[in-house]
């Protein structure tokens, strides 16, 4: 039998998608939703490029900087933000897809097509917060469907409003995804697998964590 | 489960809500970022306050003159209105009864005496014939002779009297002639009225000048010997001219509702051909001039109540700074105190806008030089790529 990838229907129907997943013998259309991902992916990073989007540190050397200069720095980060835009989630897709292969030993292939609705989750995210950025100024780390909000309130700390940041309405959608992906693919005990597959996220979040708010912040 | 579900639901919408709520409402401690469209610097100029009013052209001069009864009766108004006159141009003649009669009367004499002269003429021929005639008596000779030379004597006499009469003619004449008067300018006649409390004509000067009124509140901006343009609407053509006067007195009589409005005239450096009397115009005075002054678009400026203020962007971060304004002209607006000519502002400051958020700003499409990558160093360049690169992060 065959499986044809479709981030949306697993996202929609998780529990049937991935029984038919598991009874599969190959699996088809992985790279193809994974080029579509990644292509939507950088067509966003653009249009948050374009517009600015998360470059409060880089304004700050706006009279520092000369108007060309300044331009010019504005181009750095947008080459960089849009190189992100595809790289980060492709790095996510393997890494993860090669973690949980250390741990299930499964058909990698099956394991990338379970990464693939949890990155469409994680687009979905960035699309909807994307006209609350632009039009109502709330940063990426104040989610209103994150913790992130909490941060200010219960702390300074903003490493703290960071990893808080990640624990939002879409993660949890992520996590208990893949938690039933690989319980339905593995049949192993589902405390084990949450175990495991929220000690993955929360590695990454530390991971992402410590890569936007250490190296800029005040510099 | 499903009901297991519906709780789960219920409790992450209501955690999404107080979320908003936490991050909108008034005090809220969340920073946010400002997403600024357009920025701008301020610049140095020279900026000038105007008034801006309408006006009309008019004559810089009116000559009057009046009906004198000591001259008599009008008997004709030698001009009609709009016609141009020269100095020396009779206008009015008057009527006196006395002097035609006079006139008359003299002629008549006149002719009597050619007639009498005629006469005597005449018999001085007979007589001339008579004694050439008369050959052989010597009396009748001399008695015609005699006849002639009194004829002779009497034509004479009358001829004198016709040059008494002559002069006396010239004199009256010379009289008449002085009751036509004569305009003593060039002009236009401007108005010619039979009211007798009005000047009977009235003769405009051919150069012009421009009326212009102004309110109350902005006349007491103007001062003699400020510089004015004069411009007909719709016309490129402009002409310079400087404030002559400025009247005390509204143009209309003042009133308790509205604003009075009072007169000024300017004075034009070059005389308008082309424009007829009575002509509107816009009329720009500047008031004020100041040069080196720090100015911003006007749309720059937020205002509450009577303060105003210009979102600067220092440090990455919103700063609302009270400022002090000064002139305005136009989409320019001068500031007097409170901001430096280096800062960046918002062009357009919006009601969210609040001080400390961060600014975000868009993308400014630039190809850039080789000397501006040459500028940035090293590890500005990677922090920047990277910072970009790491903003693709989320969650």
């Amino acid at each position: 039998m065959m499986y044809k990838s479709n981030p949306l229907k697993e996202i929609v129907h998780p529990k049937t998608a991935f029984a038919q997943l598991k009874e599969a013998e190959r699996v088809k259309h992985v790279a193809i939703a994974v080029l579509i991902l990644l292509f939507a992916s950088v067509v966003l990073s653009l249009l948050r490029a374009y517009f600015g989007i998360g470059t409060e540190e880089l304004t700050k050397h706006l009279g520092r900087y000369t108007s060309e200069q300044f331009a010019f720095a504005q181009l750095l980060f947008a080459s960089g933000h849009v190189l992100g835009g595809l790289f980060v989630p492709l790095l996510f897709l393997f890494i993860s897809s090669i973690i949980y292969y250390l741990f299930f030993e499964m058909d990698f292939a099956k394991l990338l097509t379970i990464q693939l609705p949890v990155l469409l989750i994680f687009l979905i995210e960035d699309i909807v917060l994307f006209p609350l950025q632009l039009f109502f100024g709330v940063k990426d780390l104040f989610s209103p469907f994150s913790l992130g909000v909490w941060g200010p309130y219960i702390t300074k700390h903003a490493f703290i409003w960071a990893l808080l940041r990640n624990v939002s309405v879409f993660s949890v959608w992520a996590v208990s995804l893949q938690i039933i992906a690989l319980r339905t693919l593995t049949e192993k005990p589902v405390q084990r697998i949450a175990m495991i597959v929220i000690t993955v996220y929360l590695f990454f979040a530390l991971l992402i964590t410590a890569c936007t708010e250490f190296p800029f912040s005040g510099s | 489960m499903k009901r297991w579900k519906r709780y789960i639901f219920l409790v992450i919408v209501l955690c999404i809500c107080a979320n908003f709520y936490m991050l909108f409402h008034e005090h809220s401690k969340i920073p946010k970022s400002v997403y600024v469209n357009e920025r701008t610097k301020p610049e140095k100029t020279t900026i000038k306050e105007t008034v801006r009013t309408g006006g009309f052209t008019a004559p810089a001069e009116r000559k009057f003159v009046y009906y004198d009864p000591q001259l008599g009766v009008i008997d004709e108004i030698l001009v009609a209105k709009g016609q141009e006159v020269q100095a020396g141009t009779p206008l009015i003649r008057y009527a006196d009864a006395d002097i035609d009669r006079e006139i008359q009367r003299i002629a008549l004499k006149k002719e009597q005496l050619h007639a009498q002269i005629e006469q005597l003429a005449k018999d001085i021929d007979h007589y001339t014939t008579l004694s050439s005639s008369d050959e052989e008596e010597d009396s009748m000779k001399i008695q015609w002779e005699e006849k002639a030379r009194e004829a002779e004597r009497e034509k004479t006499l009358l001829e004198w009297k016709i040059k008494e009469y002559e002069e006396q003619q010239n004199e009256l004449t010379e009289k008449k002639d002085e009751l036509v008067v004569e305009s003593k300018t060039a002009g236009i006649v401007e108005e010619i009225s039979y009211d007798k409390s009005k000047p009977l004509i009235t003769i405009a000067s051919p150069s012009a000048i421009v009326r212009g009124k102004a309110k109350e509140g902005t006349i007491e901006k103007l001062a003699i010997g400020q510089a004015a343009v004069v411009r007909v609407p719709n016309e490129k053509e402009s002409f310079a001219g400087t404030i002559a006067d400025i009247g005390k007195i509204p143009v209309k009589e003042a009133s308790f509702q509205e604003k009075s409005e009072y007169p000024f005239t300017v004075q034009l450096n070059e005389q308008p051909k082309q424009l007829p009397f009575g002509y509107h115009v816009n009329i720009t005075v500047v008031t004020k001039e100041k040069s080196g002054a720090i100015t911003i678009p006007a749309e720059a400026v937020w205002r509450e109540k009577t303060k105003s203020f210009v979102y600067v962007i220092h440090n990455g971060k919103l700063e609302k700074r009270k400022v002090t304004l000064g002139i305005a002209h136009g989409e320019k607006q001068e500031i007097e105190q409170g901001l430096r000519e280096n800062e960046y502002i918002v062009s357009h400051p919006a009601k969210q806008m609040k001080r400390g958020m961060d600014v975000i700003v868009p993308l400014d499409l630039e190809k850039p030089t080789k000397e501006t990558i040459k500028q940035l160093s090293k590890w500005d360049i990677v922090k920047h790529f990277l910072d970009g690169f790491f903003r693709s992060f989320h969650s």
